[in-house]
């Protein structure tokens, strides 16, 4: 059934996505920027006194491709590949490290990153990310220092709090994470409220109840770094030699909103394979396509990478946190979408 | 059918649910740092006006819902089925008083409404956001009062209330309505 002509009413039909106002127009209408000349400043200040922080504490910065012919194996990581070039990093981290092994010493980048299909109050496609590492520093000396830099940035808060990853579970829910049945987490989504369109497996409902429930649990007005994520989760973490069910894997969180992900860095060649080559085995059962590993990154790793930690902080985060804003629109000029 | 993938859903969106046609009001991305992404969504049942919210894996997909939204001219009730013609193609669809709801009480012959139509079948009626209608009952304003700010009910001729007009609005008056809040908004000449 049509609309009458001229009774200017939207028609809406089957598989096509709401009405959309005549592109020109709408062009024409939106050339504004969306974060206020105030914001910008406040951002251009935030990009100052990062960068003058991690320069004072002897780091220097380094800028590293963009656009490369390799990305990671992640499964949930998906990057935007640009043919006949590669693809745009989702983090500068392969290249960093290919930064150290050849004796970089120190070093920090800032700059854009690209993950596809993230968007929403706290994701974009682009967004801006400062990855720092530290040699011969552990997991828990790098967590003092990116604690310092809080104090610094937001110094309202409160001291910084250590809450283990199973703790966090076993605090908020009652369940542990490690024995957890994919039936057992299904029926505490279903009690939070959660209904799910399609059942989950075990891995999938931890990542929901850590997101929708976890977090936000966790104590507000300070940081806090939830650490010792399982070594299903280690991504490119070393695992912890005394607790090898572990990795020396960390996040910070604020006020239940996730500002970074830090790692006590793998070391191991052999390690670094075998991780690339499940998470490839792991793609392929998923359906989705494959992602060689990064054979650069794995000489680095041959030839030796010094014992390091490391660290990658979102900045719009941080910027919004600093503001008491929601939407990462806010803190962005032009913000895609 | 044609279907969506969680990536393009949005406001607005009609889709299939459980078997009721639903419409997408709010979409949430959540993501774990290097987790599994979700979408949680708040939909509204179209069939029963009821809102649900549901969380969906990223790349899961749903039926779209073959629900359109149409210009339609109201013709007449009778009180248990009001009936309304396209004014283009002169087809003629029945509405239940369930989908007409609340919109009855404003609906004068040959208004132009918008009709939600699921496969065809009338879900809901939005009548025009004004109407202009003939006052049939209200207590008699006194002589030039034009100047107090008290107000007294008023029955129109689709038996619905307005429950405060100007004093001064006399029976065979006509009077705008905003469909919305059912307030009084002006006199009308037509």
């Amino acid at each position: 059934m049509t609309a009458p002509p001229g009774a200017g009413g939207r028609v809406h039909r089957a598989g096509q996505a709401p009405d959309v106002a005549d592109p020109a127009a709408t062009a024409a209408e939106d050339w504004r920027p969306v974060a206020s000349p105030d914001m910008l400043r406040r951002r251009a200040r935030l990009l100052r006194e990062l960068r003058a922080f991690l320069d004072a504490h002897g780091l220097y910065e380094v800028q590293t491709p963009l656009l490369a012919p390799a990305a990671p194996t992640d499964l949930h990581i998906h990057c935007i590949g640009v043919p006949g070039h590669g693809w745009l990093q989702p983090s500068p981290e392969f290249a960093m490290k290919r930064l150290l092994a050849a004796g970089s010493g120190d070093i920090y980048q800032l700059g854009p990153v690209f993950r596809a299909g993230e968007a929403g109050r706290r994701h974009a496609v682009e967004f801006t990310m400062l990855e720092w590492y530290r040699i011969g520093m552990d997991a828990p000396a790098l967590r003092g220092e990116i604690a310092d830099l809080l104090r610094h940035l937001l110094p309202t808060l409160g001291p910084p709090l250590t809450v283990p990853w199973r703790s966090a579970f076993l605090d908020t829910l009652g369940v542990d994470p490690l024995t957890a049945s994919a039936g057992e987490l299904d029926a505490i989504l279903r009690a939070q409220g959660i209904d799910l369109h399609a059942s989950l497996d075990a891995a999938a409902a931890l990542d929901l109840l850590f997101d929708a429930v976890v977090a936000p649990s966790l104590p507000r007005g300070r940081p806090v770094f939830v650490t010792a994520f399982p070594a299903a989760q280690a991504a490119l973490a070393m695992l912890d030699p005394e607790h090898p069910e572990c990795a020396l894997r960390f996040e910070l969180f604020v006020d239940g909103v996730e500002l970074a992900n830090g790692y006590q860095e793998l070391l191991d060649a052999d390690e670094l394979e075998r991780r690339g080559a499940a998470d490839r085995a792991a793609r392929r059962a998923s359906g989705l396509p494959d992602q060689p590993v990064d054979s650069r990154l794995l000489a680095a790793h041959r030839h030796g990478l010094p014992p390091c930690s490391g660290v990658a902080l979102g900045v719009d985060r941080l910027l919004m946190c600093q503001c008491g804003l929601e939407d990462i629109a806010a803190v962005q000029a032009f913000p895609a979408g | 059918m044609a279907s969506y993938s969680t990536n393009e859903f949005r406001s607005g969106l009609k889709v299939m649910l459980d078997g009721d046609p639903c419409e997408i009001i709010e979409n949430e991305f959540v993501k774990p740092g290097k987790g599994q992404a979700f979408n949680r969504v708040r939909l509204r049942n179209l069939k029963t006006s009821r809102v649900w919210e549901r969380t969906f894996k990223s790349g899961e997909s749903v039926e779209a819902a073959d629900v359109v939204d149409v210009q339609m001219q109201y013709l007449y009730s009778d009180g248990e089925s009001w009936c309304f013609m396209d004014a283009a193609s002169f087809e003629q669809v029945f509405a239940s008083s369930a989908a007409v709801g609340d919109s009855g009480k404003w609906l004068k012959e040959q208004d132009t409404c918008t009709l939600t139509l699921w496969d065809g079948v009338p879900l809901s009626v939005s009548p025009p956001n004004h109407v202009v209608l003939k006052v049939t009952e209200t207590d008699p304003g006194l002589r030039g009062d034009t100047a107090t700010g008290g107000t007294k009910p008023a029955t129109v001729e689709t038996g619905a209330v307005v429950t405060r007009v100007p004093l001064f609005v006399e029976e065979g008056e006509l009077i705008k309505v905003d469909t919305r809040t059912g307030e009084y908004i002006s006199r009308a000449k037509e």
